[in-house]
């Protein structure tokens, strides 16, 4: 039965059970990659860049220890792994910020009178989300994209739950008057 | 003494439903803001998700706010784009990488992985080519020959019968002596004769698999089901028919298949389907669609672990998924077999995430006892 959130046990993964890291590298990888996606422009950078955070594991030969859960782990070891990649190559970023330029482009090129209900509800989403203060943004979409839960995202970023609970609130009225049109 | 303790009661206690009133019916900003995210995004109580309820319930406007917040979590596997991955590659990139660095050996050794990579990728290019090649003889012979091929079924029991069976959630993959490979799906039965090389090659299917055919223009390939017979060339295709399923499916990836019916007395006799038809029968009430052009993966992306609902009513989601996970679902009311729902999700997501995106989806609640899921 695959009712628990976070069957991975990392203690077998100390004792160096293939099956068990084999699983946790196909239940998080693409998901992973995606949201390093995100902070990378290049998607072959992150799924790299989502690699080694799987083979530092391993390398931890046989010590690693999660304070929290597994997959906050995963998320925050991730998320350092791509800003100090940003840090060492800033030509990186610089790219990234025009390919995400092209692509905001592309979303004004849309033809909106052309376009039914849903590819414009589905822009203004988008573009509500760009306008979202940042940190609330990251909050938001670890919840909504990425499935993570309130203390997993409390543990990865940490701040309170309580935190998480106002900056989800705080999102969902934004959103709500960013979308007001649709209602 | 006992008169003001008790009207100290009575103040808490009108206040508290006087404050409850006041939360179940007005927007309250912040707190109901938190409390709708907390519903959306899977974190309530049983008692926050009463009061959200309610809510809904208070007035059209409610409903529509509601549903449009619902729509934008759904949104997500649009925008969420999670872009190509080949997990198995990937999987097997790191697998290569991990010895490495188990095994405490030179870096210098990189460069041979890349070379043996490389390999991999042609060999598995060829193999490609050389399927293609075969689909094109098919449609020749195929279309001239098809009225040889037409009433030569019911295959006598053959002694020494291979059996492949797959277990819930469990994908099997297999070559047939014939070269022929075979897919399996999960809760899947496969027969196979023990000599597959004789006079003909017949195999009959429960469940569903997908087959890449080797050719050989002398002898056909023949799927047999309950109440349907595929036959072939060489091609490569994906037939669907569970027992506790009536119904039917043939998709052509590769190739051109034939199917007939069983029992062709009442049936609708032969069907010529060609590459990226899908066909699909209701065998009880002896119809059937054929659709052109559709997407070769969505029926075969199973092989990959990912179980695809094509626009598929809540039963048929549900039997869908008991095959997939050790589990058996309820539905509570008879309405809720007819909502249908597409999307998309891994084997490797964890259950409850994945009946999370199907009652959100669905505006409806489920929940989980043991091995049993209830939809209500």
């Amino acid at each position: 039965m695959r009712i628990s959130k976070d069957e991975i046990s990392p203690a077998k993964i100390n004792n160096r059970n293939t099956d068990e890291f084999e699983k946790m590298f196909r239940l998080y990888f693409v998901r992973l990659a995606s949201y390093a996606h995100k902070f990378i422009g290049d998607f072959a950078v992150a799924q790299d860049l989502t690699q080694s955070v799987f083979l530092n594991i391993w390398e931890l030969d046989g010590k690693w220890n999660p304070p929290g859960s597994v997959k906050s782990y995963l998320y925050a070891a991730l998320k350092n792994q791509c800003l100090n990649y940003i840090k060492h190559n800033r030509v990186v970023k610089e790219w990234q910020d025009e390919e995400s330029w092209s692509r905001q482009h592309n979303h004004i090129n849309m033809d909106w009178e052309k376009s039914d209900r849903e590819t414009k509800l589905d822009y203004s989403i988008n573009k509500a989300l760009e306008k979202m203060p940042e940190k609330r943004r990251e909050v938001f979409e670890l919840s909504r994209t990425e499935g993570l839960t309130y203390s997993e995202i409390s543990e990865l970023l940490g701040i309170t739950k309580k935190t998480v609970e106002n900056h989800m609130g705080n999102a969902l009225r934004f959103l709500k008057d960013e979308l007001s049109d649709f209602l | 003494m006992g008169v003001p303790r008790v009207s100290v009661v009575l103040v808490i206690t009108v206040c508290k439903s006087l404050l409850l009133l006041i939360f179940k019916n007005l927007m309250i900003p912040d707190q109901n803001w938190t409390l709708l995210a907390k519903y959306l995004s899977g974190e309530a109580s049983s008692q926050e998700k009463e009061i959200v309820d309610e809510w809904r319930k208070k007035t059209e406007d409610n409903q529509k706010l509601f549903e449009l917040l619902q729509r934008v979590w759904i949104h997500k596997t649009i925008s969420g784009s999670k872009g190509d991955v080949d997990l198995e590659k990937k999987w097997l990139d790191t697998l290569e990488k991990l010895d490495d660095r188990s095994s405490s050996h030179q870096k210098h050794l990189q460069p041979e992985w890349s070379e043996e990579k490389k390999e991999k990728g042609d060999r598995f290019f060829r193999v490609g080519k050389v399927a293609q090649y075969a689909a094109a003889a098919i449609l020749l012979v195929v279309t001239t020959f098809a009225g040889i091929f037409l009433y030569q079924f019911y295959a006598e029991e053959t002694p020494g019968t291979l059996v492949y069976k797959s277990e819930i959630g469990e994908t099997l993959e297999f070559q047939l002596d014939d070269g022929s490979q075979v897919w399996l799906a999960p809760k899947s039965k496969l027969e196979v004769p023990a000599d597959l090389n004789g006079s003909k090659r017949e195999i009959s299917l429960e469940g569903e698999a997908y087959f890449s055919v080797e050719s050989n223009q002398d002898k056909a390939f023949w799927v047999y089901t309950k109440n349907s017979i595929t036959k072939v060339l060489g091609t490569q295709f994906n037939v669907t028919a569970f027992a506790d399923e009536s119904l039917l499916e043939v998709q052509v990836i590769e190739g051109i298949v034939a199917v007939e019916k069983g029992n062709r007395s009442q049936g609708f006799g032969d069907i010529i389907l060609n590459e990226g038809d899908l066909l699909k029968t209701d065998e009880q009430l002896n119809t059937y669609e054929i659709h052109s052009n559709v997407s070769k993966s969505a029926h075969s992306k199973w092989r990959q672990g990912v179980i695809v609902l094509d626009d598929l009513s809540l039963d048929r989601i549900s039997e869908r998924l008991e095959r997939w996970f050790p589990m058996e679902i309820i539905l509570e009311s008879e309405g809720l077999a007819d909502k249908n729902l597409t999307a998309e999700f891994r084997s490797s997501q964890p259950l409850e995430e994945i009946l999370q995106e199907i009652s959100l989806a669905l505006n409806i609640e489920y929940k989980v006892d043991q091995q049993t899921v209830i939809f209500y």
